[in-house]
């Protein structure tokens, strides 16, 4: 018997199976030959997916995670420059410290990006939660980093559709 | 040197002098957490430098598009994996 498919998991299965099917065209160049493969393999692992990672209660908005790309790209770059020139430093400028970073993002998948993209950012790098909060280790403690972390942990939380603020 | 093959070959340093950089970092930061932070974010940079250098010199769209998946699952991989190295370098504190 069948059961009835919820509406978020035929809208992630959507979702992935565009973005597996354009990792397909591009990994086999947009061969025509390969279309026919293509298509089985892109929707066996688009179903797979649904099982090792079931669509959460707050889906990622993929519009808005894209809008975040370019401000991320410039970013990342003074991130790599600005560990670069502490490193080359004779004098080695830095000021190691720990941040506790509260955040409104209970879903895993969506702290794990958070971490992940936070450290890539400068001077910052995520290292687990703790209870509510990220352990945020900082290259340089000074008092703009938490201003900046927490700006950027609003814009990520807006993009997992979590934009309500903390929990209650 | 056509004016190409210069800018592939700038290119090409860049990403050498990043990737050497974080080396320089990792053995010069002082604690483990500070060493990822070189790892991580020089290197993916000096793997970007790379993969724009090896985009031009092939020139070719597909190719283009590919390296660029290429360089943003390792970006993936690489903040993932920092989190979860920086995650295990943390002492056990004495809870209570």
């Amino acid at each position: 018997m069948l059961q009835a498919v919820p509406t978020s998991s035929i809208i992630s299965f959507i979702k992935r199976t565009a973005l597996l099917g354009l990792a397909w065209l591009v990994m086999t160049g947009g061969a025509a030959g390969a279309l026919v493969y293509g298509l089985v393999a892109v929707l066996a692992a688009a179903a797979l997916s649904l099982v090792l990672l079931p669509p959460g209660p707050r889906p990622a908005v993929l519009i808005r995670l894209a809008a975040l790309a370019p401000d991320f790209l410039v970013r990342s770059i003074l991130g790599g420059v600005d560990v670069a020139w502490r490193a080359l430093h004779p004098h080695l400028p830095v000021r190691p410290g720990w941040i506790n970073l509260p955040t409104r993002m209970t879903d895993g998948p969506a702290r794990a990006l958070f971490g992940a993209e936070t450290s890539l950012l400068p001077g910052t790098l995520s290292a687990g939660c703790d209870g509510d909060g990220l352990k945020i280790h900082c290259l340089d403690l000074d008092a703009r980093t938490r201003a900046r972390l927490e700006a950027e942990e609003a814009r990520l939380a807006r993009a997992f559709s979590q934009h309500d603020g903390p929990e209650p | 040197m056509s004016p190409g093959e210069l800018l592939i070959t700038a290119l090409l340093a860049l990403g050498v002098f990043f990737y050497a950089a974080g080396t320089v970092g990792l053995i010069r930061f002082p604690d483990t957490h500070s060493r990822l932070h070189a790892l991580t974010k020089a290197d993916n940079l000096g793997l970007g430098f790379i993969v724009l250098a090896a985009g031009l010199h092939w020139g070719d769209a597909w190719i283009a598009g590919k390296l660029a998946l290429i360089w943003l699952l390792a970006l993936f991989a690489a903040g993932m994996a920092a989190q979860l190295v920086a995650r295990a370098a943390l002492k056990p504190e004495p809870r209570e």
